[in-house]
């Protein structure tokens, strides 16, 4: 109890934005996939997952590694297998539902598209007549018909009651996200009471629904109207929208009421605090987990020097720092991402000891500094100064026997530098980068850049990188 | 009376004679000083041999396998005897300094190095007068 209320209060607020995120995140992912194929191939994944943390840590070495290798081919294939699934979850909701609101169950069939088909049937004048089952096994109602095994498509239903397609005289039959069976033929209701207009489609519908739980959309030929028979009853639908209410409505995934509203609030709490539990178990195995050490040698950068001031030298280049923090965050750690940087704006010309402190040291969250070493570094800084020195060629190679090189006159002949005053008081001359007398004919100019010795040393503004040299040979006497 | 104003005439003449060739003697002084006047260097050159007392095969790069070079001085218009240095670097790192004397009115002199494997990189020789002053520097490589 003492250790959870001492880890609690070590808990930034980056933490609780973190756990809350990730938790909100998973709640999501919840929310959208639910009812679908895909959440439970996910929560088989999840399984699959902490069996192989279980195997792991048993040591079962073939197990863990196959159950691994099972996890990272599934998530592949979940993407590749239910693409279609994914992108009817994310394009039949606009961005805020996404992100907001808790959506009904995914539907058992696709009503939008089923709707907006129906509209466009009407529109077209082209008689319909599809039928959607409901709890009730509607086989011995139809008769005929051909079997049709095609996903629900908004062209697709437009081609099935096409005038010119030997299928459209008839009812289809909807199944799930299916078209399951086309032309099939309906028992005819014998009600007297029916108005005038209502042909063999509208008494068709009818009599499916007067002796089923079944609802029938019928689409009029002559008036281009759009019409649900639902037991007794058939009712004019006025447009796409308030097809989809009833149809939901129909399948029981409109809003719920009562208990179910009850029901569904229960399981979508449970799910948002599941959600809550596993993230924070989660984030408390990775940045909580069993402290780990781990030491990296690293380069020291330099800020705010005097641009006056110059480093001559320093008493390390790289110091080593040891973390400490979670295994699985100290197995993710790289280097590059451990920095420690050491403020100079306030040395001074000669000898600086810069202690080195945790609050040197850059590190990627969740990771604690255990120990620097060394703790504290010597820097020796001078003036920056500006000298004027000679150059000479530093030849290299051979000329044939027979030949010397009589003169060679370096242009410029001088050249300034800037740098340590305490180097370049040491310096007497600037070398050119190594030239090979192969290269040299009878007579001659080349170009040859100049080598300066230490890095620290820079060429003064204006003076040229390299220099030109005019040789002379001769033959040997 | 003219004969006073003579004998004032002439002991006026004397002092003034006098004062010339001290002054005179004053002037020329410094030029006895070993190393005050700078000498007249007419001729310096790095080279391969000395044939004759003339520098042969004055270059600005040798090959290590050359085995000895020379640095061959020439002063004109000594006043007095002297000496000059002959200062060796190789990396700018002092290598030797070799004393060498210069007799009047003219002179020549000569110092040398042997030449080992790990002598191969820039070498310049300074040429300094006794009391150290660089007359001139010559610049040169030893190579393969």
């Amino acid at each position: 109890m003492v250790e959870t209320i001492s880890l609690l209060g070590t808990l930034r607020w980056q933490d609780l934005v973190d756990i809350g995120l990730n938790s909100y995140i998973l709640f999501r992912f919840y929310v959208l996939f639910r009812g679908t194929y895909v959440f439970r191939v996910l929560i088989g994944l999840t399984m699959l997952w902490f069996f192989q943390q279980i195997a792991a840590y048993l040591g079962l070495i073939v197990t863990s590694w196959v159950i691994q290798g099972i996890v990272a081919v599934a998530a592949l294939i979940i993407v590749v297998v239910f693409r279609n699934e994914i992108r009817n979850v994310l394009q039949a909701r606009n961005l805020k539902s996404i992100f907001w609101g808790v959506p009904p169950k995914s539907r058992v069939a696709p009503v939008e598209i089923l709707a907006e088909s129906v509209f466009e049937l009407a529109r077209r004048r082209h008689g319909a007549l599809i039928v959607i089952p409901g709890e009730e096994d509607i086989r011995e109602l139809l008769q005929g018909g051909i079997a049709w095994s095609g996903e629900i498509s908004r062209e697709m239903i437009l081609s099935i009651f096409y005038p010119g397609n030997p299928v459209h005289d008839g009812a289809a039959l909807v199944e799930g996200e299916r078209v399951s069976r086309v032309s099939a033929i309906l028992p005819l209701s014998r009600r007297e009471d029916l108005p005038s207009h209502f042909g063999t489609r509208h008494r068709a519908a009818l009599g499916l629904t007067e002796a089923s739980d079944a609802v029938v959309i019928v689409v009029s030929e002559e008036r281009g109207e759009v019409s649900l028979a639902q037991g007794p009853r058939l009712q004019r639908i006025p447009d796409a929208e308030t097809l989809i209410a009833r149809l939901e409505d129909h399948f029981g995934v409109s809003e719920a009421h009562g208990p179910e509203a009850r029901r569904e609030r229960i399981e979508v709490t449970t799910a948002a605090l599941v959600s809550l539990l596993f993230i924070t178990g989660f984030w408390y195995s990775i940045s909580r987990g069993l402290e780990t050490l781990v030491s990296f040698d690293v380069p020291v950068e330099y800020q705010n020097r005097n641009p006056g001031l110059e480093i001559v030298q320093a008493s390390v280049n790289a110091v080593r720092v040891t973390l400490s923090g979670s295994g699985t965050l100290v197995k993710s750690t790289r280097p590059d991402q451990v920095r420690v940087r050491v403020d100079l704006s306030a040395s001074s010309a000669g000898e600086n000891t810069i202690p080195i402190t945790a609050g040197n040291v850059s590190l990627p969250p969740g990771l604690k500094v255990k120990d620097v070493s060394p703790q504290s570094i010597l820097v020796e800084m001078d003036l920056t100064v500006r000298k004027e020195f000679p150059v000479q060629v530093d030849w290299t190679g051979r000329l044939p026997e027979n030949m010397i090189l009589a003169e060679a006159a370096v242009d410029p002949p001088r050249v300034e530098l800037v740098g340590s005053r305490r180097i370049l008081e040491t310096m007497q001359t600037i070398y050119t980068e190594k030239v090979s007398l192969e290269r040299l004919r009878e007579a001659g100019a080349l170009e040859a850049p100049l080598s300066i010795q230490p890095a620290s040393l820079k060429l003064a503004p204006g003076a040229p990188e390299k220099v030109v040299i005019r040789y002379q040979t001769r033959r040997r006497e | 009376m003219g004969r006073r104003v003579l004998g004032w005439l002439l002991l006026i003449l004397w002092a003034a004679g006098e004062f010339a060739i001290s002054a005179s003697a004053q002037t020329s002084r410094p030029a006895t000083t070993p190393g005050s006047t700078r000498l007249n260097l007419v001729q310096g050159v790095v080279c391969e041999e000395i044939r004759d007392g003339v520098p042969a095969n004055s270059a600005v790069a040798f090959s290590v396998s050359t085995a000895k070079i020379y640095c061959f001085t020439t002063f004109d218009a000594v006043a007095e005897d002297t000496f000059v240095f002959h200062q060796w670097f190789f990396r700018d790192r002092p290598s030797s300094r070799i004393r060498l004397s210069v007799k009047a009115p003219r002179w020549s002199t000569f110092s040398s190095i042997q030449l080992r494997e790990a002598d191969r990189g820039p070498w310049r020789v300074e040429i300094q007068d006794a009391s150290g002053r660089v007359l001139k520097t010559l610049r040169f490589s030893v190579t393969d």
